[in-house]
């Protein structure tokens, strides 16, 4: 391709119909084309509630000025928003008599010849029955002219506002509402200190992270402990205190903390998260520690889905542990697959076709290491149902290098079919690189080093081109390795 | 694994409330030739620059089951050219979902105009779909059109 006459940036970016991205559109949706007012603050008027429609629950009414109310807005393209709103049902139960509790989804995606927005009504009571635990709440959906929510100015999700008197007396994660409607039915709220009080956490937050990166471990700690006595229903402040234990070299400490968390099961917490943390953070994971986190979210999990996903975790840290520690002892690898098909009924129950896809792909990818060196056929022909059969995302890279390494017959056709297909399905030249050096792999290991080098030195010149400098240096050293076997 | 960590790493930014001053998760730009000689192939980047600690959705199967909106870019070939699919970047897999971190993640086109394209202006129309999200906060996922010219000498 000639290179001559490339207009980079500045121009091409004249040319785009419509303007990208920068800065969250606050001055008109790019979408709806509507007028957007800037975010609402403390004191701002609160705009009515002009909800097009219910999914779910009563219909709020606002038109009693003496009755405080929330709106808390929310997209379905958005996981957080998802994992907010069995929450927020409860809170709805809790305080919904005198604080009534408004969700609000905006800014939906418009579908093509649906001027009504009837698809956005109903992926929302999908997600809603998919979420469960919140179906009895107010649950209203902005119309496809996306009015209230440009009328509000929202331009993130999930947002939380308290309505007193007609004015914002609060915004924020609707996370954190229940101490703020404890004191709204109190009659203690003050939105000034409120407000005050969110500026200090911010900022708390701000020099716990600077203290952590300056290696200020205990002060990092000290501003943690204090945020989790204050903050105790937001979870990432667990998951900053269990990093900074980490990156300070407190293994013991760490597992320490974990286990009180295990123990003390916060109310709410977000385990998901937590758990590829647990062995993919510490440099030696505490692997028994990682399985009892798993199974404390299985058990927190709210709905089925959830718990395949978190068993298919689970088998990841149960083969972790058997490449860590056990390399001739399959147990761990049986129990892996044994959780697995857990998933995989889940999913096949579920009607999910595309987790169940990947599921059994792992499977298959477990079975081929149940079986490596113990009867290299069988293995082989797991590997041979793997690539003879649709499957997604699978580590083709990762059948070969562990054929190579635990089979004691591979198959070398099957395993440069795996490199081929690694090829093909490369996303980038990094990916490319690997998958020509796990092909070279195979050459290597069948004592054809002519071939093997020309394949590495292909990977070689990927990487220096994608300025991989870590598997530059790897390929280099087998590519030395092989010139002087040659 | 290292990405990863990285990724999960951005759980300790700091929490924003929605309501603050709108923050800048990125955004895109085009990066293409402004002419082409008849049956040349040149490629067209679209360069999404991404902000720490917001993420952008890949196309990705595990992205469509959880029900966000992954990257999707189409572009439509006047009469004489012809565009390829999209190459997108290898994305990171969070377990449960897929994405783009920053500081940047490209998307390219291969173009090739006709070997008996006529001289003149050609106009490429398409498509850019992608959603920005943090752990805490997503935005809402946008839908833009984009243009460029390209002049066949």
């Amino acid at each position: 391709m000639k290179t001559r006459g490339f207009m980079f940036a500045a121009i091409a970016v004249a040319l785009v119909l419509a303007a990208p991205l920068s800065a969250p559109a606050l001055a008109q949706d790019s979408v709806s084309g509507n007028e957007m007012r800037a975010p609402l603050a403390v004191g701002d008027e609160a705009p009515p509630l002009s909800i097009d429609r219910w999914a779910s629950g009563p219909a709020v009414d606002t038109a009693n000025p003496d009755t405080p109310y929330v709106v808390v807005f929310h997209i379905t393209a958005c996981p957080s928003c998802r994992k907010s709103l069995p929450y927020l049902g409860e809170l709805s139960q809790a305080y919904g008599q005198d604080v009534p509790i408004v969700n609000v989804f905006a800014h939906e995606l418009p579908v093509p010849n649906d001027p009504e927005g009837l698809a956005s009504m109903e992926k929302v009571r999908s997600l809603l029955e998919a979420v469960g635990g919140a179906t009895d709440m107010s649950v209203g959906v902005d119309g496809p002219g996306r009015e209230m929510g440009d009328q509000w100015g929202i331009y993130a999700f999930p947002s939380a506002y308290l309505v007193i008197d007609g004015e914002i007396a609060w915004t924020g994660d609707p996370t954190w509402l229940e101490p703020v409607l404890e004191q709204v039915r109190a009659g203690t709220f003050d939105p000034e200190a409120a407000l005050k009080q969110q500026e200090a956490y911010d900022a708390k937050k701000g020099a716990a992270r600077t203290a952590a990166m300056e290696e200020d471990f205990d002060g990092a700690l000290a501003i943690a402990e204090e945020l989790i006595a204050s903050h105790p229903h937001e979870s990432s402040l667990y998951f900053m205190k269990y990093q900074i234990l980490l990156d300070s070299g407190q293994q013991e400490a760490a597992d320490g903390f974990l286990e009180q968390l295990i123990e003390a099961d916060p109310e709410g917490f977000d385990w998901d998260h937590l758990v590829p943390m647990t062995y993919l953070f510490p440099e030696e994971p505490n692997f028994a520690l990682s399985l009892r986190t798993a199974d404390k979210a299985i058990a927190r999990a709210r709905w089925d889905l959830a718990v395949a996903s978190l068993l298919s975790w689970k088998a990841k840290i149960y083969l972790a542990r058997h490449d860590a520690q056990q390399p001739d002892d399959k147990r761990d690898i049986e129990k892996a697959a044994e959780v697995l098909k857990k998933a995989l009924a889940i999913s096949e129950a579920e009607g999910d076709i595309l987790d169940r896809r990947r599921y059994e792909a792992e499977l298959a990818f477990l079975q081929f290491r149940q079986w490596a060196g113990v009867d290299d056929e069988i293995a082989s022909n797991f590997l041979k149902s793997v690539l003879t059969k649709e499957a997604p995302r699978v580590n083709w890279v990762r059948y070969v290098e562990d054929g190579l390494r635990y089979q004691e017959t591979p198959d070398y056709g099957l395993l440069l079919w795996s490199a081929d297909r690694a090829y093909a399905e490369a996303f980038d030249e990094t990916m490319e690189a690997e998958a020509l050096a796990s092909k070279g792999a195979v050459y290597a290991a069948m004592a054809n080093y002519p071939d093997a080098i020309s394949l590495y030195e292909e990977a070689v010149s990927k990487v220096r081109f994608a300025a991989n400098q870590d598997a530059l240096a790897d390929y280099e050293e087998a590519l030395s390795s092989l010139r002087e076997k040659l | 694994m290292t990405r990863l960590k990285t990724a999960l790493a951005c759980l300790f930014a700091v929490f924003q409330s929605a309501a603050a001053a709108p923050e800048d998760p990125g955004g895109w730009r085009i990066e293409a030739p402004d002419r082409m000689a008849p049956g040349e192939i040149a490629s067209l980047e679209l360069v999404f620059d991404i902000n720490s600690p917001w993420q952008m959705y890949a196309p990705s199967s595990l992205n469509d089951a959880i029900g966000v909106v992954g990257l999707a870019v189409s572009l439509d070939a006047p009469e004489g050219f012809a565009v390829s699919q999209p190459d997108y970047p290898r994305p990171v897999n969070m377990g449960r979902y897929e994405v783009y971190e920053g500081p940047q993640a490209t998307a390219r086109i291969k173009v090739r105009a006709g070997a008996d394209a006529m001289p003149g202006t050609y106009r490429l129309q398409g498509q850019v779909q992608y959603q920005f999200c943090k752990p805490t906060l997503c935005l809402p996922p946008q839908r833009d059109k984009l243009a460029l010219v390209i002049e066949v000498e």
